[in-house]
């Protein structure tokens, strides 16, 4: 199942900051943890993905560098800064408050 | 690879940023065609890549970091298994994703850029505003819907006509005043000019027996309760005969000044406000300056005129000599010929100049005053002058 749009566009910010929590990743890497973690309900693909990560860099969430990789081509990887990972306790708490309340009225939750 | 490796020095030269040039490194890192070239991708993927880094229309850096990412995701992608047409087909809408792409990095840009781009649109938006306000104000009309000057003359039309005094002022007016050859109305001049504005109580006596009746009609007309002058469009529309002067609109709508009648300038009455003077405004000519003075007429063709502070120079520096009409003093006239203060600057070019003026006598061996100077200093910088 995939999510539409407008709701993704809510999920999908938080997820990557999420994936970025314990280290830096690079942009397939990203593609295909969400994918595997969360079953492919978040999965996105390299066109929403770098506009994603270009929009969280702009926004001082995120910072990225360059380095080579082992097969030789240059690749970039992303880690978060502090303004990100306050953003992501903010949206952590938001999303669990979501999740409560979508239970509550049965939406969401056993 | 062969590609890459085939560039030229120039091309890796012009694909360098300034910024690596200043550190003295010719990178070439905007060369991101030449890398993805080497990156031997499938041509769809490749193709796929150049249209949308090209789509984004980014700075040329920005493009080259885009590409690269692409280049390295795509590469990624082959290499875990994924075919070339699946990775084109997963894509999505290139045009699309382009924009979005575009729109986040330009949003990542360094701040004066942003001032930048506002600082324009903010200017574009003002010429745009001014250019629909200007055409609004060529184009169109006024429309005036309602007419304040009926709403104002309407309480005075309520005032039943025997009650209103002015039918018998406007008839004292006509009676006592006089009518120019331009149709301008003036009250007559009963004041003897030469006695310091008193009234000769002879002309006066003369004037009031001549028009017993207009006074007459006048003391009648202060009893009526009610003035009862209906205004109209410049002032009066139905007086125009009394309110000569003032009966017409300009052709830009606003109502013209009334004249002021000729002549001297009435004792009591308001002086007239100063008007703009323009800049070549109270240039006099030397020779009426000079005539004024009681000197001989020095102008000839291509003499000068001097601007009004130097002619007020030259008239009291020609000034004949007299004596002072209140105390009879005895005054010589002013020396032409004294020395100036300052700096002798323009020396014979002021000479030249004041002796056309008449102001010098020739041969005199004066040195330039600074009025005469101020001139010659003038015409040197090719200030405007009238010949």
């Amino acid at each position: 199942m995939r999510l539409e749009r407008e709701l993704m566009r809510g999920a999908g910010p938080a997820a990557v900051l999420r994936l970025l929590e314990p280290g830096e990743r690079y942009g397939y890497e990203l593609v295909e943890l969400l994918d595997r973690r969360t079953d492919g309900v978040l999965a996105m693909g390299q066109s929403t993905l770098y506009p994603l990560l270009y929009n969280l860099e702009a926004k001082g969430l995120v910072a990225s560098r360059v380095e080579t990789a082992d097969n030789g081509r240059p690749r970039r990887y992303y880690r978060l800064t502090d303004k990100g990972k306050r953003r992501l306790a903010k949206d952590q708490k938001q999303w669990q408050a979501l999740s409560v309340a979508m239970g509550q009225l049965g939406i969401a939750g056993g | 690879m062969s590609d890459a490796l085939q560039r030229t020095r120039w091309q890796t030269l012009n694909a360098t940023p300034f910024r690596d040039l200043l550190r003295g490194r010719v990178t070439g890192r905007l060369d991101w065609p030449a890398r993805l070239a080497a990156a031997g991708l499938p041509a769809e993927v490749a193709s796929l890549i150049t249209r949308l880094v090209r789509r984004t229309r980014l700075w040329r850096l920005e493009r080259a970091a885009v590409a690269d990412e692409l280049i390295a995701h795509f590469a990624d992608a082959i290499a875990a298994g994924t075919s070339a047409a699946d990775a084109v087909g997963d894509f999505g809408d290139e045009r699309a994703v382009a924009k979005l792409i575009r729109r986040a990095k330009r949003r990542g840009r360094p701040l004066p850029w942003h001032a930048w781009v506002w600082a324009w649109r903010a200017a574009e938006i003002i010429v745009i505003v001014y250019g629909l306000a200007a055409a609004r104000f060529a184009v169109g009309r006024p429309h005036p819907t309602v007419d304040y000057v009926a709403e104002l003359a309407a309480p005075t039309r309520a005032v039943p006509e025997p009650e209103r005094a002015w039918p018998l002022w406007r008839s004292v007016i006509v009676s006592c005043t006089n009518v120019d050859a331009d149709g301008r109305r003036s009250w007559p001049d009963v004041v003897e000019p030469d006695a310091g504005h008193r009234p000769d109580p002879a002309a006066v006596g003369a004037w009031l027996a001549a028009h017993a009746d207009a006074i007459a009609t006048a003391r009648a007309a202060a009893a009526r309760p009610a003035m009862g002058f209906v205004i109209g469009p410049g002032g009066s529309a139905d007086d125009p005969a009394v309110f000569a002067g003032i009966d017409k609109f300009g052709d830009d709508g606003v109502p013209r000044p009334p004249r002021r009648p000729a002549g001297r300038h009435r004792p009591g009455a308001v002086p007239p406000p100063p008007r703009p003077v323009p800049r070549d405004a109270g240039r006099a000519d030397a020779g009426a300056v000079a005539e004024r003075a009681g000197r001989p007429h020095h102008r000839r063709p291509g003499a000068v005129r001097v601007g009004r502070w130097q002619a007020g120079r030259l008239q009291r520096r020609c000034r004949p000599g007299g004596r002072r009409r209140a105390t009879g003093e005895a005054v010589a006239r002013p020396k032409l010929d004294r020395p100036v203060r300052g700096r002798r600057v323009g020396r014979a070019a002021g000479q030249g100049a004041a002796r056309r003026l008449g102001a010098v006598p020739a041969g005199g061996g004066v040195t330039a005053d600074s009025s005469v100077r101020s001139y010659a200093v003038r015409r040197r910088i090719g200030h405007e002058w009238h010949d």
